[in-house]
């Protein structure tokens, strides 16, 4: 699980451009929007489709979609149990 | 973006107001509810200084208007949205107008191929009978909205939307909305979505409109060029009594293939900017964007 959370870390740094980030700068269970990593809906739209090409995963439901993007910590579980790629 | 810039996104008038308008549109021709909102107009520019203020600046410094034509021009611009408006009441009510689509292609080509498309649409004509005269039982329209608009509005739209094949997707504050619109996105349907508002993000892109820069938002064209899919605006002008023109343009272009994911947005809102241009000088009136739109 560590593993996959830093590669997750990695992918959002280069998806979003957060060039003045390190992994180590983004916590586990901070939120990754507004406040925590404060990004925005284009951002979100962003990490759908990290989602969707590195992990197989099509994320559709609001509900569960706002429970998997809560911090990194859950992105990893959700990867983890639903990945097809 | 400033206060001046956003809309609530709520149609004026009370629950009241608007089902007493429906029922005058049973009884009453259109034309003479068009000649009792066009007396009302001037009461209307003397209590929204803006707004008037706005149009004004619109007409004068991008239209390049004198004095006297621009006073009649801030007339002329809010009778034709006040038509616009009642257009769109009689729509509800179950009025039909006569419509001519210009390069339909644009639009049929995309919704017989597979795969999602992004259309853009403005606060210029009436963009919400764009979606009822372009809809396609090939593929579900998405039309992405602002969410604060009164329920009895929300359900005459629902229910003119639902027998058209359109789906409205309320941008709420919450970032929900987000991933219907991805699902839409995945399941190759059309996203319908104003290029000149904010939706969920405050990210925007300089644009030359007019002789002038403006900034308008980043997400629709982010949405386009991160998922590299085709994109179309459409715009829906009053084109005399009871008709419509629908101006259809196709704004990605093959030699933007490749193009990294900044620049691509950039090219794409570059054209999106020009079309609107070219839109402008046919119907000059039809700007319905009542703030200061552009970084005078």
């Amino acid at each position: 699980m560590e593993e996959l959370k830093l590669e997750l870390k990695e992918k959002i740094i280069e998806a979003l451009k957060l060039e003045d980030l390190v992994p180590a700068d983004i916590e586990d269970d901070a939120p990754l929007f507004r406040e925590g990593l404060g990004l925005d809906s284009i951002d979100a739209l962003e990490l759908m489709l990290l989602m969707e090409k590195n992990y197989g995963i099509r994320l559709s439901s609001p509900a569960e979609g706002k429970q998997v993007f809560k911090s990194v910590t859950t992105m990893a579980q959700y990867v983890a149990a639903h990945r097809t790629k | 973006m400033e206060e001046q810039r956003q809309w609530s996104g709520k149609t004026d008038g009370t629950l009241w107001m608007h089902k007493a308008l429906l029922a005058l549109m049973k009884v009453l021709p259109l034309p003479v509810l068009y000649l009792i909102m066009g007396l009302v107009i001037p009461f209307y520019l003397l209590f929204n200084p803006k707004g008037r203020q706005a149009i004004w600046h619109y007409l004068r410094k991008r239209q390049g208007w004198g004095r006297v034509r621009s006073a009649l021009g801030c007339y002329g611009n809010h009778f034709l949205f006040g038509t616009a408006l009642l257009d769109r009441f009689a729509a509800y009510a179950g009025r039909k107008f006569k419509t001519d689509v210009l390069d339909y292609h644009y639009f049929g080509d995309l919704a017989a191929a597979p795969g999602a498309f992004v259309m853009l649409s403005s606060h210029i004509g009436n963009a919400e009978m764009c979606g009822y005269m372009l809809s396609t039982h090939l593929k579900r329209m998405n039309v992405i909205s602002f969410p604060g608009e009164k329920s009895t509005i929300r359900s005459w739209r629902e229910k003119m939307m639902g027998v058209n094949n359109i789906r409205m997707i309320p941008a709420e504050p919450d970032l929900g909305w987000l991933f219907t619109l991805n699902g839409a996105l995945s399941d190759g349907e059309i996203v319908s979505i104003h290029a000149d508002r904010n939706f969920g993000s405050p990210k925007s892109i300089s644009v030359n409109l007019l002789g002038a820069k403006a900034d308008i938002p980043k997400g629709p064209f982010a949405i386009a060029a991160m998922r590299g899919l085709p994109v179309i605006a459409a715009f829906t002008m009053k084109a005399g009594l009871g008709r419509y023109q629908v101006m259809l343009f196709r704004v990605d272009t093959p030699d933007m293939e490749g193009l990294p994911q900044e620049e691509k947005m950039q090219a794409l809102a570059d054209v999106y900017a020009a079309t609107v241009e070219k839109v402008l000088h046919l119907y000059p009136l039809q700007w319905y964007n009542f703030f200061e739109f552009w970084k005078y």
